[in-house]
């Protein structure tokens, strides 16, 4: 059933690729003419007379439908919302005539908000799945179908001409395409240490001559090196805190293991070989993590309040709290930090890049199940992840009010603009359908989102990639397992206990919250997912 | 005898004094620790953690919270004129139905009071509510989402009224002005709210910090019209998504980026005092009411 | 129900059922606009507690979706730690009972005993605390007992010669914090009832006792508590329905969801709060608060029907 699915994908796709072929790949082109109405040729010509035809229908008929796109941001609507909204729509009304709003919303609030307004059935036809989780979204009937009818196929073929074909696997669940990925890193470098230049000259460590070539902005390296350096850092500055990690991501950022389902209780732990569905907590790589934790804890490197601190870790390297943290590594990344930072910072990255099988169903764009016209929303949607001056509007703002161009080329903050009071600067172009056709921003450079696909397609990846677990079945067991977790997670992931005693301990625990029973189910449903995809 | 009573009451005064200064102080010093480290440089507050004799002092957050940019200034205002109206708006009612339910004669006085009782025990739960809200009265962003929903009246503040009604307002003052010729109306007006004085202060000041405090009506109705923002919304906003932001693993890579967009501790801390601030000024005038009742009680006798 | 006090008016006689109707009139009208509110505020969305017992999917609605028995109810008994998260809850909800009621009624008495300006001052900082969220609370207890900056630590112990102690990672001292916080956040306007209650007892009761010579503490024991009697019970049972219910704030942001201190800090509410916190599902959170409201509801049923045969005046209904 899926294999048809996949057929009809490639079968766009091929097209697209033959036609953006001389554009030299689909992102980087300008688009600015829509997508929708230069389709119309070879093996999608049904496709864009689709296309074209609601187009001039909706036009002729005079009645713009709306089409409301939600997301969400740290802090609540910009103040620029509506306006930003209304370019926006004068784009859509003359591309594609339909109109078009934002409705953003802060990350604590998002989630609540958006299953309410889900569910009684508020105007929302497109929206990111982020914290509200793609599963339970699934579960709830929340999301269209893009297959039905074809929708994708006939009004989405820009979106088709954006990915390859296992990038938008990830969020197939059944015969049913329920979600479009963003563009965005999907893979991260495992295990990345970030210091201050200031901290590593103090103590004499030589990273210049550690890069492998001139432009690399990440030192791979070895914990033993880390190990070292901590060392040092520790005996010169014993008054700050050597090292942190933020409690939440220790495993999905520093573990070369796949988390499948979305939880970690029953992972991949050798993601890139083998389907088997084992325990994290007794393998390998989780016990050298903890021990290692545990000695440094032990060290004095780690604060006694690390467990209850909720000062991000650049906060604490800005207030001169912290010599030394994890990041997960992407392009651009030295410069991202040592902007957070405010002081440049050297990148030290220890395990691999690696994908895992929840890359592309963390955040996809989906359209609501209740939307009154989702051939208007695909539309949209398409015009997204296609048209330049969209993407820019989304991800930056006004041109003159927002940003302005530097003389080379990238965009900078207009005059007398800062992040504290531009009317829209959102942070979260990660969110954003297509961040890659928006430009680079000063301090990047020019060519970031070549780097950012090459970065993707070069990182390892799992076998399981586009596996999406539904284990509402199971979630009596799995409401018991993460109370469980939580009660060891900090702990032992930032080395405050003995991971000899209290890991064999918390696994009993597990084992009574009904670990084996998940993990047989999770195996089960991955077994038969690699025998449909032909995965071996 | 009269020589030892004076002597007693001296005694119990130094008692009572020396306990409520105690209690007052434990009250106090963390509320001084809130003041100070709210008026304390970040980065010493995160290198140093609280302290009540600050490394650097500083005004920034405050001058954070003042500038034009922000909306602290008019989600006060809101604040303010929302505690207003929905506690004249919420004390009536209450106070009403109360009264009712105190009628001993009154036939279906049983029914209703379970009634009444039941609605403390079971709701409908969120979503219901919500589509309640939303879809049939269709007050989603607008003011009367902060006002209407949940904290207008609720059952333990109408079985308090109830209860001093049936026991501070005695039937019998009732009775004899029924007997002179006054009318229900009359009688609840002349005699019973009078009388009743100590506890309406009281639900007063219960109802006008439930709406003081009350961040979840902006939080669920209020996503486009950021400028309803009550105090507490904007608060709890910034805390919430500190909150989502070091819990959530999903958005963990994009977590240090999101942290930098939300104001510092000394922000949190200074939005907390400008929060707890009205009640000082508001409160002298509830004692007031309170001090009224006890005249007024020893008239009644 | 309540009808027997006014037995007399019963009696068939049509005038006084007529006069019974002429004095009832104006106090329904009276109850009109709060019972509006009721049933606009709590009863409408009541029939939503299907929800507890659906297999909910958005196109289908609350109600058109399928039924599906009792599985949403599963994961709130399906774990070894269903006895631990009750008793924590039932445990902590008693001694808040019983501490913050005793504390209450004692501030309220030393108040409305109390003469002199200071007592304002007094009764308006005690009411302070109430109003902070559970979050700056958090911040604020943590100034105290933070490992490496805390008061405690460094400010008590050390001059004591003492060792600091990993306050979030002891478990021991925790039900005693949790305790005190809860009597420290709520004191001032947990007093404020009773106070109010106090203020309007008969003067004339204490001026009768003082010339017969009754001390002060007789006073108190003799006259006021008993005429607190039954806002106590009232506001108890009042208590008790919500007995399976825990301040999320308190057990959640207060201890800083501090893993180690799980065995005494996790109740219901934190339980199900961790769970579905990725699973996000609707009808799980229903199912839990239906089945709190439930045991609520038979509690105080229970209570109230004992209460009644002891004490028929102190009855909810």
């Amino acid at each position: 059933m899926k294999k048809k699915l996949m057929a009809l994908l490639l079968c766009g796709l091929m097209g697209v690729t033959t036609l953006a072929g001389c554009g030299g790949g689909s992102s980087s082109g300008s688009t600015d003419t829509a997508p929708a109405t230069e389709t119309a040729e070879g093996g999608e010509a049904e496709a864009g007379d689709a296309a074209a035809q609601a187009i001039a229908d909706r036009k002729a008929s005079g009645d713009m439908p709306t089409v409301v796109m939600a997301f969400m941001n740290f802090v609540g609507p910009p103040a620029g919302m509506d306006r930003i909204a209304a370019d926006i729509s004068a784009i859509t009304e003359e591309e594609l005539g339909v109109k078009f709003q934002l409705q953003i919303m802060d990350s604590a609030s998002y989630s609540q908000n958006m299953k309410l307004m889900l569910s009684s059935g508020e105007q929302v036809d497109l929206f990111n799945v982020v914290s509200i989780g793609f599963m339970p979204c699934v579960n709830n009937g929340y999301l269209y179908d893009m297959n039905e009818d074809g929708l994708l196929q006939k009004y989405g073929q820009g979106i088709l001409g954006a990915f390859r074909e296992d990038e938008l696997s990830g969020t197939v669940v059944g015969d049913a395409l329920y979600g479009i990925p963003v563009k965005k890193d999907d893979a991260a470098g495992q295990f990345g240490i970030s210091i201050p230049v200031e901290y590593l000259d103090a103590i004499g460590f030589d990273y210049a001559s550690m890069y492998a070539s001139e432009d690399d902005e990440i030192i791979y390296t070895d914990i033993e090196t880390i190990d070292g350096i901590l060392a040092k850092l520790h005996e010169q500055y014993p008054d700050k805190t050597t090292f942190f990690m933020d409690k939440s991501s220790i495993v999905s950022q520093c573990l070369v293991i796949d988390s499948v389902g979305g939880d970690n209780f029953g992972v991949l732990n050798d993601p890139m070989n083998s389907l088997e569905v084992t325990d994290l907590f007794s393998g390998e790589q989780y016990m050298n993590l903890c021990r290692q934790m545990y000695k440094w804890n032990q060290a004095g490197y780690i604060s006694k309040d690390a467990v209850t601190e909720t000062n991000a870790t650049t906060t604490q390297i800005k207030a001169g709290s912290l010599c030394a943290y994890k990041t997960a590594t992407k392009p651009g990344i030295r410069q991202q930090e040592s902007n957070l930072c405010g002081t440049p910072v050297i990148i030290f990255q220890i395990g691999p890049d690696f994908k895992k099988s929840t890359a592309y169903n963390t955040m996809p764009w989906a359209i609501n199940s209740q939307t009154k016209d989702p051939v208007a929303a695909m539309q949209v949607l398409n015009l997204c992840y296609t048209d330049e001056r969209v993407a820019k509007l989304l991800c930056w703002g006004e041109e003159g009010k927002e940003y302005v161009y530097t003389e080379d080329g990238h965009l900078t903050f207009a005059d007398g603009v800062d992040a504290s009071n531009s009317e829209y600067f959102q942070n979260v172009n990660w969110q954003m359908p297509n961040q890659f056709i928006a430009g680079a921003w000063e301090g990047d450079p020019l060519n970031i989102w070549e780097n950012m696909q090459e970065f993707n397609d070069n990182a390892e990846a799992t076998k399981a990639m586009g596996f999406t677990w539904d284990n509402s079945e199971y979630s009596a067991e799995y409401t018991a397992l993460v109370n469980v977790y939580n009660e060891y997670q900090a702990q032992l992931e930032l080395g405050f206990v003995d991971p000899d005693v209290a890991v064999p301990e918390m696994l009993e625990k597990l084992k009574a919250a009904g670990l084996d029973t998940y993990m047989a189910a999770k195996q089960e449903a991955l077994n038969a997912w690699a025998a449909e995809n032909g995965v071996a | 005898m009269n020589n030892t009573h004076i002597k007693s009451e001296r005694n119990f005064q130094i008692f009572a004094n020396f306990i409520m200064i105690i209690v007052t102080l434990c009250s106090i010093i963390p509320l001084i620790l809130l003041l100070i480290s709210s008026l304390t440089d970040d980065s010493a507050l995160i290198r140093n953690g609280y302290s009540f004799i600050p490394e650097k002092w500083s005004l920034s957050a405050y001058n954070y919270i003042f500038t034009s940019g922000n909306s602290v200034v008019h989600a006060y205002g809101i604040s303010i004129i929302l505690t207003i109206v929905g506690t004249v708006c919420g004390l009536t009612i209450t106070t009403l139905l109360a009264y009712a339910l105190s009628k001993k004669f009154l036939p279906g006085r049983g029914v209703l009071t379970f009634l009444v009782v039941f609605t403390m025990l079971f709701n409908g739960g969120l979503v219901p509510t919500y589509m309640n809200y939303s879809n049939v009265f269709n007050i989603k962003n607008t003011f009367f989402a902060l006002l209407v929903p949940g904290l207008m009246m609720n059952a333990f503040n109408i079985m308090m009224m109830k209860s001093y009604f049936v026991t501070g307002v005695p039937d019998e003052i009732l009775e004899a002005a029924y007997i002179d010729g006054a009318t229900e109306f009359q009688a609840f007006f002349k005699i019973a709210l009078p009388l009743a004085k100590p506890i309406i202060a009281t639900i007063a000041l219960f109802i006008g910090i439930g709406y003081w405090n009350d961040w979840m009506n902006g939080y669920i109705y209020l996503t486009k019209r950021t400028d309803l923002f009550s105090i507490q919304n904007l608060l709890n906003r910034m805390i919430q998504n500190i909150q989502f932001l070091t819990q959530n693993s999903t958005v963990a890579s994009q977590a240090s980026i999101g942290l930098a967009a939300i104001p510092a501790v000394s922000v949190r801390m200074a939005m907390a005092v400008v929060g707890i601030l009205p009640i000082i000024i508001v409160y002298p005038f509830i004692q007031k009411n309170l001090v009224k009742g006890i005249t007024l009680g020893g008239v009644k006798g | 129900m309540a009808e027997n006090a006014n037995a007399p008016a019963q009696k068939n006689s049509s005038a006084k059922r007529a006069k019974l109707l002429k004095r009832s009139l104006p106090i329904y009208i009276m109850a009109l606009p709060g019972l509006i509110y009721l049933f606009i505020n709590n009863y409408m969305p009541m029939p939503g507690i299907v929800l507890a017992f659906k297999n909910y999917k958005a196109k289908d609605g609350i109600y058109g979706s399928a039924w599906a028995g009792m599985k949403n109810f599963k994961y709130l008994f399906a774990t070894q730690d269903a006895f631990i998260i009750t008793r924590n809850t039932i445990g902590y909800n008693l001694v808040f009972i019983i501490v913050n009621t005793c504390f209450a009624i004692f501030i309220a008495i030393l108040l409305s005993e109390l003469v002199g300006k200071q007592k304002n001052i007094y009764q308006s900082v005690i009411l302070l605390p109430y109003l902070l969220s559970a979050v700056i609370v958090s911040y604020l207890v943590f100034a105290f007992l933070s490992a490496e900056n805390g008061f405690v630590n460094n400010s008590i112990l050390k001059p004591l010669g003492k060792d600091p102690i990993s306050w979030y990672q002891t478990k021991q001292y925790w039900p005693f914090i949790l305790v005190f916080v809860n009597l420290w956040k709520g004191i001032g306007y947990n007093c404020i009832i009773y106070l109010s209650t106090i203020i309007g007892f008969d003067r004339g009761l204490y001026e009768a006792a003082a010339i017969d010579g009754a001390s002060k503490l007789q006073q108190i024991t003799k006259i006021t508590l008993p005429l607190l009697r039954p806002t106590v019970i009232m506001l108890t049972l009042m208590a008790v329905g919500r007995i399976f219910y825990s301040d999320f704030g308190l057990f959640y942001q207060v201890p800083q969801n501090s893993g180690a201190l799980f065995s005494v800090t996790n109740t219901i509410d934190t339980y199900v709060y961790r769970g579905l916190l990725e699973l996000g599902d609707i009808t799980m959170s229903s199912a839990a608060g239906v089945y709190q409201s439930l045991v609520g509801f038979i509690l105080i049923m229970a209570a109230n029907l004992t209460v009644r045969r002891l004490d028929p005046d102190s009855a909810l209904f």
